[in-house]
């Protein structure tokens, strides 16, 4: 029997996304960039990879090491065996791991959380511009492709090259409606391309970098109904509730009134309307608090989305109704 | 069915079957002997169980059995434990029973019954046994303190974990895999494995098999399980054989192409021996398991709106049926839902178009939940099912109020409708999702009658005859081995299964309860000692 030993805890991010998505094109890319970060990345099928030769320092059977210190190694009969096994010899910075095209991505986050030694980086989804919303509709696997958008903390757009422009954008709106996320568009083209778009855009690395994103995957999981799957005894952990929003509630007020809410609560999430800072207009706003950080964002959708004004509250078990008397919005 | 008097059996085969007299011809040119040990016996077809996991119930046959129901296994008498106090007294009897410091695995919790099982329950049963207690559909486990000390777990990292309660001392789901990771080198220590495939072997005599099948060889190292599986039933004094089915996801390390698989599978009956051999036949996954709850659904899906699980991505199924397919080979699938059933029929249909094949024995595995429309292009398709029956004994009911809803529950396993589309079905175990008893698992498809006695679905019941056929002659056919056994006519093998009392006399109600006398394999006398 084994005892993971470690006073540092490693940051566990996973990249998911349905087939065809992008995810190899991308785990390619964090390999191989400049971000001098030591990456243990995790594949399904080690044999896809397909990494510059002048960039590899050795191969072998299981394991590919980088001249950057990153290492890539195959997910062979368990999850928890390749943890132990990068854990125990590559002392990583950050471990990614892929998750299956048909994986929800939550469930193996719950590794993050949860395995000796590790805790939770993001969940950084990716879908295909120009299939997405196709795959979303689809008999076998719509609710699985809508289930994976969802538990995204970060939701990467692909091949928008091939998708076009008005394509890319419907879908941009459609992930932001489907999730409260705005996509990141990244473009799977020719190798220079992908790695300009990385430097293009270091919130793709950075989310890999983020101290406290494990605060915000922890929220996003715990309120995915994924979690409440294992039945009564997922159950036990956080119960949710709805809260209402007083009418003439402004946007400062919110964010000051969610920042005091105790740590019990876990995530808060709800579009809900609210006055704008010369109060003179009361517009949607996308309204989260994940771990302990709050974000507000007005909604830039071209309809103005249905609301009841709730905002949905998941609070570790035994702590909701304390927390509903004391909700003081003013 | 027809029936006869005499069998007369030379170097292990049926030479012909019919009466004394009409035997005549053989007896007049050879040598014999007349054996009547069994003239106040029944004589059928040796049982045949297609579909079972010897590997799998080799790591949970060593622990102590603790279900809603009961079990008649070899070597004990399990009476079943149906409320918290019954399975509280049974843990505290297990206990006193036990040599000091070994650990106690009870297998069966299940919370409909047993109420929830907690660490500090467990802690007032032994505060030094380690003591484990696995849910009945493998997905959870509750442990107590002496246990947390002897799986050696990182605490504060447990504490951290979702899917760990340690409170209550719960592991579930991915939690569960920080357990087995503690717990592995335990359960599979090969003394052990191989002391529970010892029991295996039991049991599978006992049902009165004297074929079966294990429906993927290899699920814990290939090479390994060959190697218990030789040590422990090529022996002269092991009454059946096993019909081996690869599956080709085979050693994830190996990184072989389609094709390359396709080629280790066709080498695989190179190594075949006398008991233990592989053919053609492969096993491929489409959705999640049965007990756990994890089928795909159509419309209107799960009552409580939770999410089944794909095993195998759509596309990528579809990819290597199709490779399998083109080989030759025979394709056996898992499948529990009806989605799921709809995408091996889409896929199926797909193949045919493509490149016809004839007699391709592609078989639907368990056949949990499907509609009577799929049952009918099963049935133009020329599929195949080999099917779980015992759901619908024991969990039927618990679905009805948790999971489907009382019409689609009622209708699992529908075998009734496959008999009338005639499409050919065998019976399995699945051993130990159901007892490896076919005349047992024949009378719950005879019968549909759940533990409680409700009858389930009452047009879903077979008859006898398909009954019997699915223990025997069919489930031959499923595992492509009708020219050899699965009904008495000359050339087969002299394997039969001996009964106390005639099915077609007692009647589907009592079939059950019929009491078997032994095997004969290869016509070698095995009694089954009570």
């Amino acid at each position: 029997m084994t005892q993971t030993t470690s006073s540092a805890l490693v940051p566990v991010s996973i990249i998911g996304g349905y087939l065809g998505a992008g995810k190899t094109t991308y785990i390619n890319r964090i390999l191989t960039g400049d971000h001098g970060q030591r990456l243990a990345v995790l594949v399904n099928d080690f044999g896809a990879i397909n990494i510059d030769a002048s960039l590899i320092a050795s191969t072998d059977a299981e394991m590919v090491t980088l001249e950057n210190g990153c290492v890539c190694c195959s997910i062979a009969d368990s999850l928890g065996d390749s943890l132990d096994f990068v854990l125990d010899t590559q002392k990583p910075d950050h471990i990614v791991i892929e998750a299956s095209g048909v994986a929800d991505p939550a469930k193996i986050a719950n590794y993050g959380l949860g395995w000796p030694g590790c805790r939770l980086g993001a969940v950084v989804v990716l879908a295909d511009a120009d299939a997405i919303r196709n795959q979303a509709q689809d008999q076998f696997v719509g609710e699985l492709v809508v289930r994976q958008l969802r538990s995204a903390d970060r939701v990467l757009l692909s091949k928008a090259d091939i998708a076009g422009t008005a394509q890319t954008e419907a879908t941009v709106d459609w992930i932001y409606d489907l999730t409260g996320l705005t996509p990141i568009v990244v473009n799977n083209g020719s190798a220079s391309d992908e790695l300009d778009n990385v430097h293009a855009d270091p919130s793709i690395l950075s989310a890999l970098r983020q101290p406290d994103f494990e605060n915000y995957s922890m929220a996003t999981l715990s309120i995915n109904s994924e979690i409440s799957k294992g039945g009564q005894d997922a159950n036990q952990m956080f119960e949710t509730f709805e809260v209402l929003v007083p009418p003439a509630m402004s946007r400062e007020k919110m964010e000051a009134t969610l920042s005091k809410w105790p740590e019990s609560v876990v995530r808060v999430k709800g579009i809900v309307e609210l006055c704008d800072a010369n109060n003179s207009e009361r517009r949607p706003c996308v309204v989260q608090r994940v771990g302990v950080r709050v974000t507000t964002d007005w909604w830039t959708g071209v309809e103005r989305p249905p609301t009841n004004n709730e905002l949905s509250v998941v609070v570790l078990r035994g702590q909701a109704n304390e927390l509903k008397t004391d909700i003081d919005w003013y | 069915m027809p029936t006869a008097e005499a069998i007369a059996v030379r170097d292990g085969r049926i030479v012909e079957v019919g009466t004394l007299e009409t035997l005549r011809p053989w007896l007049d040119r050879y040598e014999h002997e007349i054996d009547d040990t069994f003239a106040d016996h029944v004589i059928l077809p040796g049982f045949i169980d297609p579909h079972l996991h010897p590997s799998m119930a080799a790591i949970l046959l060593p622990m102590n059995f603790t279900t809603a129901v009961d079990w008649d296994l070899p070597w004990s008498k399990i009476d079943a434990v149906r409320t918290p106090a019954e399975f509280h007294k049974r843990l505290v009897q297990l206990n006193r029973e036990m040599e000091s410091g070994e650990p106690l695995f009870a297998w069966g919790h299940h919370p409909l019954w047993h109420g929830p099982v907690n660490r500090q329950a467990l802690n007032e049963i032994s505060a030094e046994r380690p003591i484990v207690v696995w849910h009945r559909g493998y997905h959870s486990l509750v442990v107590n303190d002496a246990c947390l000390d002897w799986m050696n777990l990182d605490l504060e990292a447990a504490a951290r974990h979702p899917h760990i309660d340690l409170d209550r001392g719960t592991f579930f789901e991915t939690g569960l895999s920080v357990a087995n990771r503690q717990m592995r080198a335990f359960l599979l220590e090969p003394a052990r494995f191989r002391s529970g495939l010892e029991r295996m072997r039991e049991v599978i005599h006992h049902g009165g098999h004297t074929t079966i099948g294990d429906a993927a060889m290899g699920m814990y190292g290939f090479e390994q399980e060959w190697d218990d599986l030789q040590a422990v039933m090529e022996q002269p004094d092991t009454p059946f054989r096993i019909q081996l089915m690869a599956f080709p996801s085979g050693s994830p390390r190996a990184k072989l192409t389609d094709e390359q698989m396709v080629e280790r599978i066709l080498s695989y009956p190179t190594r075949n021996t006398h008991r233990l051999r592989f053919s053609d036949h492969v096993k491929m996954f489409a959705d999640g398991g049965f007990f756990a709850e994890l089928l795909m659904l159509k419309p209107p899906g799960h009552l409580d709106g939770r999410h089944g699980e794909w095993l195998t991505s759509p596309e990528r199924f579809e990819q290597l049926a199709r490779v399998m397919w083109n080989a030759g080979l025979k394709i056996h699938v898992h499948s529990t839902g009806d989605l799921g059933a709809e995408l091996i029929l889409t896929t199926l249909e797909k193949l045919m178009w493509e490149r016809p094949r004839f007699d391709h024995r592609f078989t639907f595995e368990h056949f949990g939940l499907s509609t009577s429309q799929q049952v009918d292009r099963m049935a133009q398709l020329g599929a195949l099912a080999s099917v779980n029956s015992y759901y619908v004994h024991e969990i039927s009911r618990a679905f009805a109020d948790n999971v489907l809803g009382y019409e689609r529950a009622s209708q699992m396993s529908r075998m009734g409708s496959l008999e009338r589309a005639g499409v050919r079905f065998a019976i399995h175990s699945d051993f130990t999702m159901s007892p490896a008893k076919p005349l047992f698992n024949a009378w719950v498809a005879a019968n549909r009658r759940t533990e409680s006695g409700e009858i389930m679905a009452p047009n879903e019941r077979v008859s006898l005859d398909a009954a019997m056929r699915a223990i025997t002659a069919n489930a031959a056919f499923v595992l492509g081995l009708e020219d050899e056994v699965g009904s008495l006519r000359w050339g087969k093998q002299a394997d039969f299964t001996i009964l106390e009392a005639d099915p077609y006399e007692v009647g589907v109600e009592g079939l059950r309860d019929i009491p078997l006398w032994g095997t004969v394999f290869e016509g070698q006398k095995f009694p089954i000692r009570s």
